[in-house]
């Protein structure tokens, strides 16, 4: 356990609706405990949404990893949201604004971009897609 | 954590000639797919001023949660019933705008009373 008294590392499984909705509030909740202020865990659990439900829209099934970060002066929290789906052909384009190969806006990647302070994406075609964000507490 | 309402359906009250919807604070495109039956079923009822979606419990909205309470509001328009979305929190607003949606595609109102009050004034 973390000096917060917050689970350190949770796993979610992502193959349905619903554990698209849990993995979401756990986010949410991890951040609330681990002090972040409401926009704050708005804006790290509305990150998460956007990559599960691609994970469900484009792959079916994949997983999510949460964690905890510790720095010197403040925490964070991480996402790594991945699948072995289709893959992204092209990353440059799926990181252009309203740009989507399928049913969704075509908005979540650079707008869950925006929102955090880092980004990561890893795609390969056929093989699947990871991204990685990041988000830490303002001082 | 307490996730047994996931699945839930949102009930739908009348108030001096508005329905309204008090969303949970969890979404699901489901719910909101439900919601929207329920709101245009109920729509072309007599006496009807409008339908407020007051969605300020709601914690999380991702863009496909927003453009879905859009959609429904752009089919409740077209039946020519005027529709509300009230109580966006700020961090809900923040996540919205960061996402690049186009948060003037639905009417809005602060909360549930000034949502009555444009009701009030203004004719659909």
């Amino acid at each position: 356990m973390s000096p917060t008294g917050i689970t350190e590392l949770e796993i979610a499984e992502l193959r349905s609706q619903d554990d698209a909705t849990r993995c979401v509030l756990l986010a949410q909740h991890m951040a609330k405990r681990a002090g972040f202020d409401a926009v704050g865990q708005n804006r790290f659990a509305t990150a998460v949404s956007e990559l599960v439900q691609n994970v469900l829209r484009y792959a079916e099934r994949g997983r999510a990893t949460l964690r905890l970060l510790q720095r010197a002066d403040t925490l964070g929290l991480e996402a790594i949201v991945e699948d072995r789906g289709p893959g992204i052909a092209d990353v440059a384009i799926a990181m252009q604004e309203r740009t989507s190969t399928g049913g969704g806006l075509g908005l979540g990647l650079p707008g869950t971009r925006r929102m955090m302070d880092d980004f990561e994406l890893v795609s390969t075609p056929g093989a699947g897609t990871r991204v990685i964000i990041r988000l830490w507490r303002r001082r | 954590m307490n996730v047994s309402d996931l699945s839930g359906r949102v009930s739908l009250q009348q108030l001096q000639g508005v329905i309204v919807a008090a969303l949970p604070s969890a979404l699901t495109p489901e719910l909101l797919l439900q919601l929207r039956r329920d709101v245009l079923a109920a729509a072309p009822g007599a006496e009807l001023r409008g339908v407020l979606l007051d969605v300020s419990a709601v914690e999380v909205m991702d863009a496909q949660d927003f453009r879905s309470l859009c959609d429904t509001a752009s089919m409740c328009r077209v039946m020519g019933r005027r529709v509300i979305v009230c109580g966006l929190t700020p961090g809900v607003v923040s996540c919205l705008v960061d996402l690049n949606v186009n948060v003037y595609a639905v009417h809005t109102a602060l909360d549930v009373d000034s949502a009555l009050v444009q009701l009030s004034t203004v004719r659909s």
